[in-house]
């Protein structure tokens, strides 16, 4: 009955009628399944990347617990190898037939094990100042960087020199000594891979926002090898830095410079963000 | 037949809002109750006033779609979340009021109001289109048709949309009720209670299951 009224040609009323009502039900159909499908197309892509950054976030724990446990073998290996021994020699000097022997040996046997003591005081004070370095612990980060800088350049390999312009307030202790980490393991690379024959290290702020530059002539990476080398499974200290930052809340960037002859590393740390860290603590 | 089974259509949401009314309570699911059971009173209004005298139908019709608009603006103003999305079915409201009471008060020989009805058809697609896009622009809301007031939304805009071309016509057929035009009103009526049925025996959304979990270690 409806189709003889909508086909019936003095029924124009009914032909607007009828496929009026089916055009709009087609929009709504149309446009109730095109909101389905975007959002499963919607949560297929946060699926993705939340799977990615859980990925990324694996790698990085892994990174750093191979640190920690390369560290503690170091630790390990530097006491049993040479405070061990240094200690066990110590003990033959001042064995019980000690009281034996005659004055001269006595006093020469003390003498040696003294010695020997004073060897191994100095061992574990190098082993504790590579946990913590005295001078970032006492005088800050721009003592210990330059402290760090005049060692490299001391051996005379390279030359090496560092240069903080707007340094007057300390930050946090604990957040210096991860800045200080992430210097050392760039500096570290730097020396073992680039072939540099000079690193320049600034430090300047601006408005909210630290910065720190170094500069080098050597074999460096750029933004985009970093990120390759982050998502492989090689690249341990570079993930380690940037576990490192991600405490921070800061970032690192690196680039060759514009003449195209040095390599250049930017760490960017947000003032405030280091504030909001220790109040949290 | 159809119109029986419509009828029956709009009891049984009430029915199924009084089984699962656990489940029903909040998100103004309330307020469509509320409007299947005045639509089921209308009904029977509307034989009553037909036999007493048939020009009361264009007041009683205009009294019918102004109640019946007002319980879904209703419900759409307490859906919307976004506090400046809440003032467009406040100022569709009053356009409507100015609108249907210069009909009303109209001598109109009609015994279908037809500009109150279209202008309330246009309103919900409209203020569903809204609340359909702010679900999917939601982050929090993850899986849409896994909420109660999705579905709701859903039936009343294909009931409108569909129903849109007929209302604007209906003042022109000589007996609305009798025509057979209003046989997709009854269609679309029963779609309408079927998807509200969904909606009042869907369990509860729970957001916290809907939302994707970021960080699972910190849970």
């Amino acid at each position: 009955m409806i189709f003889l009224e909508a086909t019936n040609p003095g029924s124009n009323v009914s032909l607007v009628l009828y496929f009026g009502t089916i055009g709009m039900l087609a929009l709504t159909i149309g446009l109730i399944v095109f909101i389905i499908f975007h959002q499963r197309k919607v949560i297929r892509y946060q699926m993705r990347l939340q799977r990615m950054e859980q990925d990324q976030q694996k790698l990085l724990l892994n990174a750093s617990i191979r640190l920690q446990e390369e560290e503690r073998q170091r630790i390990a290996a530097d006491l049993h190898d040479d405070a061990g021994p240094l200690l066990a020699t110590a003990r033959l000097y001042l064995n019980e037939n000690l009281v034996n022997l005659d004055k001269t040996t006595q006093l020469q046997s003390i003498y040696n094990a003294k010695q020997i003591i004073d060897d191994t005081i100095q061992l574990i004070r190098n082993i504790s100042h590579s946990l913590m370095p005295p001078t970032l612990k006492n005088f800050g980060l721009e003592s210990a960087v330059n402290d760090l800088f005049q060692k490299i350049s001391g051996s005379g390999s390279m030359n090496a020199s560092s240069r903080f312009h707007d340094y007057r307030e300390r930050l946090q202790a604990e957040n210096e000594l991860i800045i200080f980490r992430v210097i050392q393991e760039l500096v570290n690379n730097i020396l073992k891979h680039s072939n540099a024959s000079f690193i320049h290290l600034t430090q300047n702020t601006s408005g909210e926002k630290f910065f720190i530059r170094l500069h080098h002539d050597g074999r460096g990476i750029t933004q985009n090898d970093f990120n390759k080398l982050n998502k492989s499974n090689v690249g341990l200290g570079l993930k380690n830095i940037q576990s490192r930052l991600k405490v921070l809340h800061g970032k690192i960037f690196f680039e060759k410079d514009m003449s195209q002859t040095y390599y250049k590393v930017t760490i960017e740390l947000i003032k405030d963000e280091e504030d909001k860290l220790s109040e949290q603590e | 037949m159809l119109r029986e089974i419509a009828y029956l259509s709009e009891i049984l949401s009430v029915v199924f809002f009084l089984c699962f009314f656990k489940r029903n309570r909040g998100e103004g699911l309330w307020i469509i109750f509320l409007s299947c059971v005045f639509s089921i009173v209308a009904e029977l209004a509307a034989v009553v006033i037909a036999k007493v005298h048939q020009t009361y139908m264009f007041y009683f019709w205009a009294s019918y779609t102004i109640v019946e608009y007002s319980l879904f603006a209703l419900f759409f103003f307490f859906a919307f979340k976004n506090k400046k999305t809440k003032y467009i079915p406040l100022i569709g409201t009053l356009l409507f009021y100015s609108i249907v009471f210069i009909t009303f008060y109209q001598k109109n020989t009609k015994a279908f109001d037809s500009l109150s009805a279209s202008m309330e058809a246009i309103l919900m697609i409209i203020y569903s289109i809204i609340f359909l896009y702010s679900q999917i622009t939601n982050s929090e809301v993850i899986y849409v048709y896994n909420t109660k007031r999705f579905w709701i939304v859903i039936a009343i805009f294909v009931y409108f949309s569909s129903t849109l071309f007929l209302f604007l016509f209906a003042a022109d057929f000589i007996n609305p009720q009798s025509s057979s035009y209003w046989i997709i009103n009854n269609l679309f009526e029963i779609l309408k209670n079927t998807l509200f049925c969904i909606s009042f025996a869907m369990k509860k959304n729970d957001s916290k299951q809907n939302s994707i979990n970021y960080n699972p270690d910190l849970l």
